[in-house]
This record gives structure tokens, sequence and C-alpha cells, in this order.
């Protein structure tokens, strides 16, 4: 199994719902976008990205559709569904909640 | 927010589920997209063609893995087992055509003539009153010292007046009038109504207007609303016939409105007219009437009831001449309308659902030996990993598919059956003609599908997998339980042939019974007459009716082969006649028979010849002479129980009500006594008297006719004496008496008939399941069969083994179902006439027709049996 170990567990589905908000992307143009907004730091490996989306799909927070990359060529687009922006927007709110804790616990431990 | 996600989540799930190649394949190009485009970087940084292939795929890791997972990922759980389950069940099912077919025609059977009758529960009972918020109209019943009485007009505004609880209250009577017009005399039904009957509807007229107050209490010229149905039958739903005026039997009627087609009720009118003031203002004494009332909303049966009480008492004080001893009770119109249906349910609710408890029994029978035969596969699974829940589901799956089969069958055959229904049950069932298989009938159908693929699936597939767990894979496993499945086996064929030997029981008694009341004496002779039945207006004057009876009889003694001709006011057999109490000058009455009111019946000098009803003493009645004493004629019965011990002929009998401070009574010379004649098919004739029709007033007269001619000649040859005398007179109706002797006899007809068919359809079911299992076992004994045979067994010693099976699990039936018949017979005591519910006659043929069924289910089992080929059955060794 190909966990995305150094994530911790659920932030992935947030990542790929923020990406997708922004536009609708192949698979390789997730991975490619998830590298390069993370500088590198968080690298998803293709094996947990693609279960990933489809689990996301199943689960109707983002929808697939067929169309014609700008080489001419037809790819899987995924762009987030009314569901899927609801669920990034509580996830998000989570997040921040989350972090901030952490980071004040984080603060206190320097003062 | 919940139901979206699923509105949105449902469809790709199905798209996941059926297509799935689709999906696959999607799955794939994804894949190799993705490849392509890391191949393509990889070029881009200046790797050759074939390593940027290699590291890219190096790259992206297993794609086989990561396919997978993503399925993993899209992974239905219990949905997508269901769907393999189900087209697992079919595969297998479609190997099997015989148990398929066998199984779902039986099902076909339980479920469709349960359908039938729901729909026609549905319509009859649910759905039998259209008129708005039905269950706040009540009738009120009156009574009078605690004897039957009906209302009037005046009683009916007293209630209007005083009831708080009521928010309005009419009664209404059927009246037949004629319009004469080219083509004679043309029959218009009329409701004449006391009261704001449209409130009690709860209708508007959809054209014109409704009832003023003074038209209501009939003090203005009579002016009439048309039904909806009539005014779209005889009036093609033309609006100018507002306003027109129609003449009835020489009343003219002011057309003022038409009503909507869903008001009115009882719904038999083409006109809805007020009663004319002579019947509004009738004495107090009077009692035609049912008041209907409509309660206000939120009322209690307990609080109107009290209020009526009240009522009822102030008005026997108020008027002590005529309402002494008054009472009345609310009793709920729908009720009361759906009483006959609801009186024939418990007979035919349990006869279907016998019949569907059958063919469940039959069901699981037929599970169960194909479980037994599927052994070895349930055993393979087992190895294979699958646990004991999920071989449980797999067979319900497989009873839920057959069933549901049964199911969709079984509703294309309760058309047939709600005919058949219909044509069983009495006409006059409110609304009959609209039970029809509808989404409450299908949905109906489908529940008790799915409970019966359950119920009946659910111990095979227990017994089954409990079986494959324990069993393992061992060779020879199909003859080492053997026992004990036999006694599993045999239980079901047992219950099966239990039921529908109670049916057939119960279908001969109530055709024994049904066949007594036909061929009994009646007490009259109902061949070669017919009964001419005519109605006239309540108010025609005393004289006129004389006149015309006395005319019309004259004229029907005319008819070229009529023998005799009479008249009386209501034929036996078909209900109703005047009760009045009765004094003897002479004979002094014990203190019961004082309280007790006699039938008293209206004729005319030739009924008794006309009926064929024999005189056994002194005369019968004749015309009267001016001033000669007033005769009656007294049946049998009336002098077994009152004149017992006295010369009957010469007696003097007064049918007034006694009552304090009366004039002296009227009284009656007895000229003779005649035969009893049933009133009812099913009771001895009650104590009867005779007068003649012009000593009272009824203006409802059936003629009897007899002769030898054909009967509908002299129908014919009557309908134009009428026509002679009074061409707009019309006819109510005209039926021989064995018509009469049929129609009363309706009732157990109905229940023999229905009884008699499901008992068809249950011996049926119950061969099919004793076939059924037997061929399965013959087939899964075939090694055995052919081992036996190539010992040296003869084919006929082997057909011989199927038989005896058959017929021992028949006999096993036969003692439960005979058990079982005397245990039930108390209950069906209350509906047999001249048999006894335990008759040894009927048992024994019952017991018969069920060996011959079980021995002619066998036979085919058995044949096969004796024809097992010893090497084909040794080859599966």
């Amino acid at each position: 199994m190909s966990k995305p170990s150094d994530l911790v567990q659920g932030t992935l589905d947030l990542l790929l719902l923020k990406i997708v908000a922004l536009e609708p992307l192949h698979g390789w143009a997730i991975s490619q976008r998830l590298r390069q907004v993370s500088g590198c730091i968080l690298h998803v490996s293709d094996g947990s990205l693609y279960p990933a989306l489809h689990k996301l799909e199943q689960g109707g927070l983002i929808k697939a559709d067929w169309q014609v990359t700008e080489n001419k060529r037809r790819a899987k687009f995924y762009s987030l569904t009314k569901l899927g922006q609801k669920r990034l927007d509580s996830e998000t709110a989570n997040w921040e909640r989350l972090s901030n804790a952490i980071s004040s616990v984080v603060k206190l431990k320097e003062a | 927010m919940r139901l979206a996600s699923w509105l949105y989540k449902i469809p790709l799930r199905l798209r996941t589920l059926f297509r799935r190649d689709r999906v696959e394949s999607e799955l794939e190009s994804e894949m190799a997209f993705h490849l392509e485009m890391q191949a393509k970087a990889n070029l881009e940084r200046g790797m050759t063609e074939r390593d940027a292939w290699a590291a890219a795929r190096r790259q992206f890791g297993g794609v086989t893995q990561i396919e997978e997972e993503c399925r993993d990922a899209r992974n239905l759980g219990w949905l997508e087992d269901l769907w393999m389950d189900v087209r697992q069940s079919i595969r297998s099912l479609r190997k099997a055509p015989g148990f398929v077919l066998i199984a779902v025609v039986s099902l076909a059977l339980g479920i469709g003539a349960n359908s039938a009758l729901f729909s026609v529960v549905d319509a009859v009972l649910l759905h039998s009153m259209p008129l708005p918020q039905a269950d706040r109209l009540y009738l009120i019943g009156e009574q009078k010292h605690g004897r039957e009485s009906g209302s009037n007009p005046p009683r009916l505004y007293d209630y209007q007046a005083r009831l708080t609880s009521v928010q309005s209250i009419a009664a209404t009577y059927g009246e037949t009038l004629a319009m004469t017009g080219a083509n004679g005399a043309e029959k218009f039904e009329v409701r004449r109504t006391a009261g704001d009957i449209l409130a009690v509807w709860a209708a508007q007229p959809i054209l014109g207007r409704a009832f003023t107050p003074a038209e209501q209490r009939g003090e203005s010229a009579q002016v009439a609303l048309l039904t909806h149905e009539a005014w779209t039958r005889r009036f093609g739903a033309r609006p100018s016939v507002l306003g027109e005026t129609l003449t009835l039997s020489g009343t003219p009627f002011l057309i003022v409105g038409v009503l909507p087609a869903a008001a009115a009720y009882p719904a038999d009118a083409d006109l809805v007219a007020p009663m004319p003031l002579s019947a509004q203002r009738v004495n107090r004494r009077a009692g035609f009437l049912t008041p209907l009332a409509r309660w206000k909303p939120g009322v209690s049966i307990a609080q109107a009831q009290a209020e009526l009480d009240i009522v009822a008492a102030q008005l026997a004080a108020a008027h002590p001449d005529s309402d002494q001893g008054l009472s009345a009770k609310f009793s709920s119109l729908q009720k009361e309308v759906t009483r006959p249906a609801v009186e024939q349910m418990p007979v035919l609710a349990g006869t279907m659902g016998l019949i569907l408890l059958l063919a469940c029994v039959n069901l699981a029978a037929l599970l169960t030996a194909r479980g037994m035969r599927k052994q070895r596969e349930a055993s393979v699974r087992v190895a294979l990993g699958a646990g004991r829940g999920r071989l449980i589901r797999l067979y319900l799956t497989e009873s839920l598919c057959v069933a549901l089969a049964g199911c969709a069958a079984g509703l294309l055959l309760a058309d047939a059956g709600i005919k058949v229904l219909l044509q069983l049950l009495p006409e006059d069932l409110p609304n009959a003609t609209q039970a029809h298989v509808n989404p409450a009938v299908a949905s109906f159908a489908v529940v008790i599908a799915i409970v019966c693929g359950i119920a009946a699936g659910i111990a095979p597939a227990m017994a089954v997998s409990r079986e494959a767990i324990s069993a393992g894979l061992k060779e020879g496993g199909a003859g080492s339980s053997r026992v004990r499945r036999f006694g599993m086996l045999g239980y079901f064929v047992v219950g099966e042939v239990a039921l529908s030997l109670m049916l057939l029981i119960g279908a001969g008694l109530l055709g024994q019974t049904l066949l007594r009341l036909s061929t009994q004496p009646l007490g009259f002779r109902p061949e070669h007459a017919i009964a001419v039945s005519i109605h006239f207006p309540w108010n025609t004057p005393d004289q006129r009716l004389n006149t015309f009876y006395r005319d019309v009889i004259q004229k029907f003694a005319e008819i070229p082969g009529v023998r005799a001709a009479g008249m009386i006011d209501r034929l036996p057999l078909e209900g109703g006649s005047q009760t009045p109490h009765f004094s003897l000058r002479d004979v002094p009455l014990s203190k019961d028979a004082a309280t007790e009111s006699i039938s008293l019946r209206a004729t005319s000098p030739g009924y008794f010849a006309a009926m064929g009803i024999s005189l056994l003493e002194g005369e019968g009645l004749a015309e009267r002479l001016e001033d000669g004493p007033r005769l009656t004629v007294v049946n049998h019965a009336f002098v077994r129980k009152y004149l017992q011990g006295h010369n009957a002929v010469g007696q003097l009998i007064s049918f007034d009500q006694p009552g304090p401070g009366q004039n002296i009574p009227k009284w009656w010379r007895i000229a003779g006594v005649v035969a009893d004649v049933r009133q009812e098919a099913a009771k001895p004739a009650p104590p009867e008297a005779y007068i003649l029709a012009e000593d009272t007033h009824w203006p409802l007269a059936t003629f009897v006719v007899r002769g030898q001619a054909d009967a509908r000649e002299m129908a014919v040859a009557a309908r134009e004496a009428v026509r002679q005398i009074n061409p707009n007179q019309l006819i109510q109706r005209i039926r021989t008496l064995e018509d009469t002797v049929y129609a009363a006899n309706a009732t157990p007809r109905l229940r023999s008939e229905l009884l008699g068919g499901f008992a068809a359809v249950a011996l049926f079911l119950a061969a099919i399941g004793v076939y059924g299992i037997l061929a399965q076992e013959v087939l899964r004994r075939s090694q055995e069969f052919g081992v036996r045979l190539a010992l040296g067994a003869k084919p006929s010693e082997i057909g011989g083994l199927a038989l005896r099976r058959g017929v021992l699990l028949a006999c096993g039936g036969i003692v439960i179902g005979v058990a079982g018949s005397l245990a039930l017979s108390r209950y069906l005591a209350g509906y047999l006439y001249g048999v006894t519910p335990t008759d040894a006659p009927t048992f024994l043929v019952a017991v018969a027709v069920l060996l011959c069924a079980a021995i002619a289910a066998s036979y085919l089992p058995a044949r096969r049996a004796s024809r097992v080929d010893p090497l084909i059955a040794l080859r599966h060794e």
C-alpha cells in the first residue's frame, strides 16, 4: 500500500479539493500542481493520488468529464461539485482551527 | 443536503454498477494518459524515448495495483454484492426452468388471488364513499320501544333544530317517476329530499343553484337538480337545460341546477328534488326515512350520541302520542354502506390467506429440494471462503427473485381474478366497478411477494448453509442424511395437503348447503310463473290503486296460456313485510305473543292459485262484497303457534296497535289456512296473515302470472297488457319466480362457489407441490435407484417406491386436514344449512379426491424413477 505517510490522514482530500476548486484539471496536472505549490514538500505518490481522486468522485465531491487537452489528447478532467465546495469550506475551516491550535501550542513551547 | 447528496450519488453508483466495462476502460485510459504525460516530461528533460517511458513506469508504480486501488475506492459494498447475487441467482435459475415454472405458477396463483381481493377491498371498503369528509356522515337509526322504526320529516326538522353537534341533516327516499314521450314511458329515478341535502353531501351545483330553504321544505313549486350522470346521458350535458321544465308522472319539475359527478348518495338517481309538501307534513307516526347527518368537525361519537339521547327523550316527552319510547342512535354511513362487503370478508380473506400460505409452502418445499441438490455447489462455495451469511444471502436472493417473478405473473392474473370476484360478489357493492390493479395494489403485491420470498426462503437457506458448512466437500453427502431431509420435506407436503383438504371439505359442505337450499320445498311452485313488479307514487289515491290492481289482474288472466294471476305487496324471498301487532278476540294470547308481531301481506284473491300455495283449511280470499265481513287467511305457522287446539277458521283477529283509550278494533274473520311459504330460504316460515290489498294502502305491487306459455312470451304479453291499461305506467321489473329463488340463494351460492374455486386452486397447488418435491427427489436419488436397478430391482418396484411415498405423505396430510376440519367445524356451522359440519360423506369424498390428486401428482416422478438408466445414474459416482 502506498499511503502518504508524510501527510496527515484526510489532509490529502483537502488538498485535492482545493486544487480542483481553482480550475478543472486532469490527474497528471493535479500531481504536478501539488508538487509545485507545496514546493516539493508534500510529495504525493501517483499510487495514492488516483485512488483518492476516485474516492472523491464516488462520494460526489468532485466530478469528472472527458475533455481534450491543449495537446489534442482526451483526458479525464476533475472539477469541484457543489457538495465538494461545501466540504472544502468546512474542511478548510477545520484545518484553520487545527493549525491555529497547533501553532499556538508550538509557540507556547518556544516562549 | 443529505438527500441532495444521494440524488447526486445514486446515478454515479448505478453507472459504476451497470456500466462496468465503460468505467474499466476509462480507468485504463486515465492511467495511460498519466504515463504518457510523465514520459513526455521525461523526454523534455532530455531522456531517450525508451528511457523516458521506462522512467515513467518506474515513477508511476504498478499500474495494475493502482487500478485495483481505484476500484476499491469505488466499491459499492452491499449494493454491488446484491447485484452480483441477483445476477448469479438469475443465471442459476435459468438452468432450472422446471423448478422456476412450478414455483412461479403457484406463487402467481397465490399473489394474483390476493391482489384481486385487495383491489376489490381497496375500491369497495377504502374508497367507496365519493362524498368529501365522509367520516363525518352519520345515519340516525330510530327505534320505538326497542323496535326498529323509520323517521319522518317533522322529526328530521326537530333534530336539525336541536342537535348542536350536527352541521346539517337531511333524509331521502327514492321514487320512480315516468316521463311520457313519443316512445312511451321513460323511467326517471328521483331522490326526494327533506332538509339541506347539499350541505350534508358537501356538494355545490356545478351549474345553476342549490335549493332555497323554502324549496327544501317543499313550500314552493317543484324544483329539481339533475345528477351529473343524467345530465350527460339524457341531456347531452347541455347547459341550456337550466330553466327547462320536466314533467314526470304528471308533476312539473323546474330544473334549477346540475350536481357534480362525485355528489349524491345513494348514487342511483337521475334527479334530486325536495319532497312534496304532503310528504313533508306527514303525521309524526309515519316512519319512512333514515336521517343522514353531517357532524361539525371535531365532534366525538360519545358527545354526539349523548346529545342525541337527550333530544330523543325530549321529543318522546313532547309528543307522547307519536314519539313515545323513541330512541335514536348514530351509525357511521361508511360502515353501513360497506357492511355487505365486510360481512363477506372473513370467508374471502381467510381463503385467500390460505391460498397464499399454500403457495409459500410450495415455494419453501421446492427451494428445500433444490437446495439439497445444490449442496455440493454450496460446499464448494464454503471451501472457497464464503461465510454462512453470504450463503444464506445468496439463497434468499434466489427465493426473492422467484417470488418477484411470481408477483409479476400474479399481477397479470389479478385482473382476471377481479372479474371473477366481481361476478361472485353481491351486485350492489359500492364502487366495485372501480376495482382494478393500481399502484397501491401493485405495491401490496410486491410487499407480499417479498414477505413470501423471505418467509419461504429463510428456512431452506439456513438448513442448506448449515449442511454445507458441516458437510464440507465430503463425497456421497447426497445419501447420508436422507432420513432427516425426508422429515423436513414431509412436513411441507403434509401441511399443504392438510390445508387443501380443509378447503375441499369446506367447499363440499357449502356446496351441499346450496343444494339443500335450492331443492327444498319453499311452499310455492317457482316453475312456470313470472312476477311483474309495479310501483306507484306514494300519494296515489286508494281508489285508483285498487282499480288498477283489479284491471291488471284481469288483463293478465286473459293472456293466452295463463292459468292464474294474482298480486301481493312483496314477493316471498325478496324481503320486507308489514309487521303489526295483533290480537285475537276469542283466544287469549300468552304474554310473549302479545308483544310479538306477525307478517301481514296484502294480496288479491287469485294470489294463492298463481303462486301454487296450497289451501289447508277453509277458503281462500275472495272479492269482498259490499258490507261483507273483512276476511283474512293465515298460514300454518300462525295456527301452530297461536291457535293450537282451536278451530282456526272463523276466529276474529285484529291488526291494530293496541293502545290506551283506543276505539274498538277492526276485526278480520279468518277464512282459511294456507301452507307455509318461506320468506327467507334458510329459515322456516314466520306466522303470517294475508288480507286483501284494498283493506290496506301499499303502492308497491308484484303480480304473479302462472301459465304454460314460455316465460318470455308471458313477459311480453304482460308488458303489453299494462300498456293497454295505462300507456304511461312504468313496470319496475319482470322476472321468473325461478329467478327469485335463484337470487335468494345468492349468498350461499357465492360462498360455495368461492370456496369451491379456492379449493380447486389449492388442490392444484398441493398437487404441484407433491409433484415438484417428488420430482426433485427422484432426481436426487437417481444414483440410488440406478444402483438398485443395476442390482436387480424391478422398475415397477422403484416406481412404486416413489408412488408410495407420495401417497404416504398425502395420508399424513389427510389426517391433519380432517382433524383441522373437525376443529374448525364450529366456525363453519353458521354458514351451513341442512348438513352438519362433520358430514361423513363430504369428508370421504374430499379425502378420495385428494388421494386421487396425490396419486396423479406422484405418477410422473414415479415413472421417471422406474426409468432411471443405471449406466447414466452411476456415471455420476
